[in-house]
């Protein structure tokens, strides 16, 4: 086991004697331990000392009473959440994610089974370098819904930021806020790559050097405050708060950035200067209510494979009134976030289709519904959104198998993707409600390559509305999109079609700008088995993967 | 609560012996049965618990202890495992409760090393004897608080913050394993 591995299982013990064990880390625990027995050993070993003084405490007569590792006690041990309880979060250890999935770089450390030390009475040798930590977080959580928790120490490798905030500050006092969904390489502690999500870097006083890398540039600190982003639609932005920075392209000129100005990069473009936004980034961690409770992590364990389109019968309209009254729900599926979030946070889906339209509507749980106010560029589904990924194209059969990867390879070697990698009738449908507008707003993309990004403005040809639940407690929202959105509007989708489909949910925090968490359904089993050797891809990450995707399937007329 | 079981005199002379003898088995494993639970139910006062119905299921089956069959810490420790078993079953909504696969593989992990667990808890001895003043009056006062308050009531009776409590104890653990890990390495354990 690594140093890393060693001190993450150690304060996975602390919050297991704490009674502070999440549904999360306690999954997690559970599976390590399954799988290892030198954790086992070190978990016993650990144990011991804390049962060691239990029974010194009582066959001493140091008193009786709870040990000091139950913070939370029978209360939070029985609490019906996954959440920490308030006293858990303020004195027990600050937890990672789990460093295997994350640390990939370290994989090469060295591996030690304790007990075999033992007998030939060595220690075990821990490596694995600590080049940064985390500061603080807010709804984070990395791959497969791991929390992500203050404390934690980073080494090289990749930072899978599924949901929400994360500061993290490196070993040479540069303040990292990296906002998720996101993916950094942190190779140094002066040096990361941003495949996606948006990064503020803030240098010490007096210090530079700090450089980022992103798919379309390189930008190399120069004493300064900046934010870089890297959308899914292959654009790189660098803004400067404070000082200066220089941004470089490998085929386009570099150029020094002084504070208020702003630079876009598309794949195979220039350095474009454009529009300084003061909220495109998030600089600061946003107050905390006093009340606010993180609650947990928010993710779901996809278990649907398809969702069936229902055809609307000749002769009848769908009224967008987020009523739904026209609707077949004999179509609708359901999935929800894991326990304890599952009558809190789930979506109730359904399709319908004519010649004319794809139909959408969804009835999705929500305590903080329809306050979207961020709407920043390529992060306007963080607050709270509905988006669902549709292939219109039959030629295309299924499995997709186009992908954000094969687009990126290709344009490496210079050869052609695949087809459904760069098609027009892969189509991102992007559903919110702008909570400043209080309209629906639609926004669209196509292709793994996400090109031909449009946010068509409302009365455009597309309908939506939003409707808030009588309780407040989630939202109904319905959509027609002509086929022509689509690029279909010639050949629209049919009885008998299978198409590749995903589904995805984000519910925000309370301001409607961070996102808390996510939902992913309507993918295709087993796809990972396909890529053993290769890296495995996040449930955040499925909709620019299209052997993830599951399929819909369009259903005839039933003349209901 | 107290640790010892319930005694009864008895009035055959091999009977009294044989329960002596026992006694004595029970007396030196208690340690051994009391660290297995903790390892399976970290609430102190569910050990507290568990730890009294099997003391008190291991007197009533003393009858069934075949010394010739094996050893008595596994024995106990498999009647300590029965309770648990069946405290999980009653407490299955319990979040921080470990499944019972993983309790089982920590079970069979601790019989395989069982005696250098043994060591570790011996070293424990060894290490607190090195600790500062303050720092164990730290942990008397944290493990030893009455009222099931912990760290919460040691606190107040300190007037310190719990927080700043947890902490300090959540270091002295630290320092205990590494000093446990070390002494069982030079093979001051033993």
């Amino acid at each position: 086991m690594t140093k890393h591995e060693v001190d993450r299982l150690k304060v996975l013990c602390e919050h297991y004697v704490a009674g502070c064990l999440t549904n999360s880390t306690l999954e997690e625990l559970e599976q390590w331990l399954a799988r290892d027995e030198t954790a086992r050993l070190v978990f016993l070993t650990y144990l011991e000392v804390h049962a060691g003084l239990g029974w010194e405490a009582r066959s001493l007569g140091w008193g009786r009473g709870t040990m000091p590792g139950d913070l939370a006690h029978v209360a939070a041990a029985t609490a019906p959440t996954g959440a920490q309880s308030a006293d858990c979060r303020a004195r027990v250890p600050a937890l990672s994610s789990r460093t295997p999935l994350w640390w990939v770089g370290s994989l090469a450390t060295v591996l030690v089974v304790l007990i075999g030390i033992w007998f030939t009475m060595r220690w075990p040798v821990f490596t694995g370098e600590s080049i940064a930590k985390v500061r603080d977080v807010r709804h984070a959580s990395g791959y497969g819904g791991r929390e992500l928790l203050v404390g934690t120490e980073l080494s090289r490798g990749l930072l899978d930021l599924q949901s929400g905030l994360l500061e993290i500050e490196t070993n040479s006092r540069v303040t990292l806020i990296l906002e998720g969904p996101a993916q950094m390489q942190l190779h140094d502690a002066l040096h990361a790559t941003l495949l996606r999500g948006n990064l503020v870097v803030r240098m010490a006083k007096g210090e530079s050097g700090f450089v980022v890398n992103t798919p379309q540039m390189k930008v190399t600190d120069l004493g300064t405050e900046f934010g870089v982003s890297a959308t899914p639609e292959g654009v790189s932005r660098v803004q400067v708060y404070e000082g200066k920075v220089r941004a470089e392209a490998a085929d386009a000129a570099g150029l020094e950035l002084v504070a208020g100005q702003m630079l876009s990069r598309q794949a195979g473009g220039a350095l474009t200067p454009g529009t300084f936004k003061e909220d495109r980034f998030i600089r600061q961690f946003p107050p905390r209510r006093p009340d606010e409770d993180e609650g947990g992590v928010l993710y779901n364990r996809s278990h649907l494979e398809r969702v069936r389109v229902a055809a609307l019968p000749s002769g009848k309209a769908v009224v967008i009134d987020g009523r739904l009254d026209e609707w077949d729900r004999s179509v609708a599926f359901r999935s929800a976030c894991e326990p304890p979030f599952a009558s809190t946070y789930h979506v109730e889906g359904m399709m319908m289709y004519d010649a004319a339209n794809l139909y959408l509507a969804a009835q999705v749980g929500d305590p903080e519904p329809m306050r979207n106010a961020g709407a920043r560029e390529g992060m306007e589904f963080a607050g709270g959104s509905v988006i669902v990924r549709l292939a219109a194209d039959r030629e295309l059969g299924g499995p997709l198998k186009g992908s954000a990867e094969d687009v990126a390879m290709s344009r490496r070697k210079g050869t052609a993707p695949l087809p459904d990698s760069v098609s027009d009738r892969v189509a991102n449908l992007i559903l919110w409600h702008d909570a400043r507008s209080g309209q629906a707003r639609l926004k669209l993309a196509y292709g793994f390559d996400s090109h031909g990004t449009v946010i068509p403005e409302p009365g455009a040809g597309w309908s939506g509305r939003f409707v808030k639940d009588d309780d407040g407690r989630g939202y109904t929202v319905e959509f027609a999109i002509p086929w022509r959105f689509l690029h279909a509007g010639q050949d629209p989708p049919r009885a008998g079609d299978v198409l590749g489909a995903l589904w995805m949910v984000h519910w925000s925090d309370a301001d409607g700008i961070l996102c808390r968490g996510q939902m992913v359904d309507i993918t295709r089993p087993g796809f990972d088995r396909e890529r053993e050797h290769l890296r495995k891809i996040p449930p955040g990450s499925y909709f620019q993967f299209g052997p993830a995707w599951g399929r819909a399937e369009f259903l005839p007329a039933t003349g209901r | 609560m107290s640790s010892t079981p319930p005694i009864f005199e008895s009035k055959d002379s091999e009977l009294a012996a044989a329960d002596e003898r026992f006694v004595s088995l029970l007396v030196a494993n208690q340690p051994r049965v009391y660290r297995f639970l903790v390892t399976l139910v970290p609430q102190r006062q569910d050990v507290e618990d568990l730890f009294q119905q099997t003391c008190l299921t291991l007197w009533q089956s003393r009858a069934k202890f075949d010394a010739s069959a094996g050893e008595f810490a596994s024995w106990a420790c498999g009647i300590a495992h029965n309770h648990v078993r069946n405290f999980r079953r009653r407490e299955s909504t319990r979040r921080t409760l470990l499944s019972e696969e993983v309790a089982e593989l920590l079970v069979a992990t601790r019989e395989q090393h069982a005696s250098f667990l043994d060591d570790c808890h011996r070293a424990l001895h060894r290490c607190m004897a090195g600790l500062t003043t303050h720092q164990r009056s730290v942990l008397e006062d944290c493990y030893g608080s009455e009222g099931g308050g912990g760290i919460k009531l040691a606190a107040e009776s300190s007037g310190r913050s719990a927080n700043a409590l947890y902490k300090v104890v959540r270091h002295i653990r630290g320092i205990l394993h590494e000093c446990i890990q070390r002494t069982v390495l030079e093979g001051g354990a033993r």
